[in-house]
């Protein structure tokens, strides 16, 4: 990963690091990426049906959100104003 | 016998009352958990209301459940409605949970009381308790030691003998290998068994909530309770719970077929770890099951593909943390954009930081399918192996980890090696089967050794006979036991 691809990334996980940091972790990463050619060692196809071991027929359930209503919601967020999360300007 | 039909006799018989015993506990952890730092928060309103409910209850006549008063500590990600559940990280400071997960839900449904929560590596990220904004936890058999993790506080624990049983999760072995590094039972379900709403979600399709428990027939009584089908959870497995703590003493282990991995007993395996592991298979062998060794060549590939589908995951899932709804913000910050990069900067550690980069780097359009897509295909592969290896073998045997408990800051700047030390933990999360890790001896240098058992789906209570069975034949000896408590 060169540094232009760590920035890119860091845009995309909205996390933000020091100069000095993006080189540790670049160096860091690419270790671990450079790990990642053993997988190249799997030519098996796997059978489809190993996918999903387990969870052959997982059904959804109705999300009913109720949650708003615990006081506990307005307690926990940074800032809450008139029934709603407050955040800074959108366009400083 | 554990510890808990113990508690549970004399709180039947009235010698021993629930407010009595949950004081006690929490006056031990006053005293003894900054040995250790095995626990970050009490609940003591909580649980001594609890315990005089039922100290009440027994006292009117009711028939009180097998938890009855059984002090329980919780890993700090699982949800307990008006406590604070952080994470063990700044971004989540002061939150408090508004309700509670299933899991400790059932618990507490069966009389089990949570007295506390305990340690973490932050988001369950890390195999050492190291990387927690508490601090790290001290093994309890020698304190310069890590306590492995990420649910090192809850390992760490039950080893410090301050509870009889923690609940933790188990991503690519956050619950063997600390149950290991601290010389206690530890047990990750199959994936599917015990609800995980209410967990705070690292990587989805692979975290599982387990027992922490000095003793096999702990672990087997608390998971009884743990499991069952929730609708909340659409990965909930809708069979029957097994009454896993009946019949868990079997006379022998004769027509067990137990395999073991080349590739986990080879060179790169610590060599007392090596010749500990081969005494436990001695000792299996002479009570009655047969040994074999197979080729698992899909050990390395298995950790490659954990670390590219659970970054990818966390990525996901972690993105949710932004200081807009709850958990700690940056107030300086002039623009939305500004305040969640920045929120996100000051409140996450680096090793989530690490793992949400390269999360978001493998699921990057031009990278997904060299390296997610590919991750996949191993996975199903990694899944069809063991399939395959359980029809020749009832339970497959191996280090739980390659060494022994390490020294706190041995591994924190080479990530790369702190994740080699759950090379055997890992591929068993891949399948979702469910795994053991148990006490069998201890290094040159006193350190307890994990022997680690892997059953196939669905195969908990055979996996709880053979670990009882062995506990029973080895009589390892903890370090500090819980009933000095009583």
């Amino acid at each position: 990963m060169s540094n232009i691809d760590v920035d890119s990334i860091l845009e995309l996980s909205c996390l933000s690091l020091t100069d000095e940091r993006k080189q540790e972790f670049s160096v860091q990463i690419e270790k671990v990426l450079d790990y990642m050619d053993v997988l190249n060692n799997v030519k098996k196809v796997p059978d489809p049906s190993f996918e999903w071991p387990i969870h052959k027929d997982v059904v959804g359930r109705e999300d009913v959100p109720e949650s708003f209503e615990h006081p506990l919601v307005k307690e926990n967020a940074p800032e809450y104003k008139s029934g709603g999360f407050s955040v800074p300007k959108i366009l400083s | 016998m554990g510890v808990l039909r113990k508690i549970h006799d004399a709180i039947r018989s009235k010698a021993l009352g629930c407010e009595e015993l949950t004081r006690s506990v929490i006056d031990q952890i006053a005293q003894k958990n900054s040995e250790v730092n095995a626990f970050i928060d009490v609940f003591e309103a909580r649980a001594i209301q609890m315990a005089k409910a039922q100290d009440e209850a027994l006292a009117n006549g009711a028939e009180l459940p097998v938890g009855a008063g059984i002090p329980v500590g919780i890993k700090d990600n699982m949800c307990i409605d008006g406590e604070l559940v952080t994470c063990a990280s700044n971004i989540l400071k002061g939150y408090r949970s508004p309700y509670t997960s299933t899991a400790v839900g059932q618990i507490m449904a069966a009389g089990f009381i949570p007295v506390g929560r305990t340690n973490m590596d932050e988001f369950a990220m890390g195999s050492s308790n190291e990387h927690s904004v508490y601090g790290p936890v001290s093994n309890p058999w020698n304190k310069s030691l890590v306590s492995g993790g990420s649910s090192g506080g809850s390992a760490a624990a039950v080893a410090a003998g301050l509870v009889p049983l923690t609940l933790g999760s188990d991503t690519g072995g956050s619950i063997r290998q600390p149950a290991s590094f601290c010389g206690v039972v530890g047990l990750k379900p199959t994936y599917g068994r015990v609800s995980r709403y209410g967990l705070v979600a690292f990587a989805s399709s692979l975290d599982q909530i387990g027992p922490f428990a000095q003793y096999v027939d702990d672990a087997a009584l608390i998971l009884e309770s743990l499991c069952g089908f929730d609708p909340y959870d659409s990965t909930s497995e809708n069979r029957s719970v097994e009454p896993f703590s009946a019949n868990l003493a079997v006379d022998s282990l004769k027509g067990k077929r137990i395999g073991v991995p080349n590739q986990l007993m080879s060179q790169t395996i610590a060599p007392d770890v090596r010749e500990s592991i081969s005494e436990a298979l001695k000792r299996f062998e002479s009570l009655g099951a047969s040994i074999d060794y197979f080729d698992f060549d899909l050990v390395d590939e298995a950790l490659a593909t954990y670390y590219i589908i659970a970054p990818a995951e966390v990525s996901s899932n972690l993105s949710r943390f932004d200081g807009v709804r709850y958990g700690n913000r940056n107030t300086a910050a002039n623009s939305l954009k500004e305040m969640i990069q920045t929120t996100r900067q000051q409140g996450f550690g680096d090793e989530v930081k690490r793992r949400i980069i390269l999360g978001t780097y493998v699921l990057s359009s031009g990278y997904y399918d060299a390296y997610y897509g590919k991750a996949q295909k191993v996975r199903a592969v990694v899944s069809e192996t063991y399939a395959n290896l359980f029809k020749s073998y009832d339970f497959i045997c191996s280090p739980t980890a390659p060494t022994t408990a390490f020294e706190k800051g041995a591994n924190l700047n080479d990530p790369m090696q702190m994740y080699l030390s759950d090379i055997a933990t890992i591929p068993v999360n891949l399948a979702g089967l469910p795994a053991m890790s148990f006490p069998c001896g201890l290094d040159s240098s006193g350190a307890p050794i994990g022997c680690q058992l892997v059953g196939g789906w669905f195969k908990e209570r055979e996996l709880l006979q053979a670990a009882h069975a062995f506990e029973r034949a080895m009589e390892f000896q903890p370090k500090y036991s819980f009933e000095g408590v009583l």
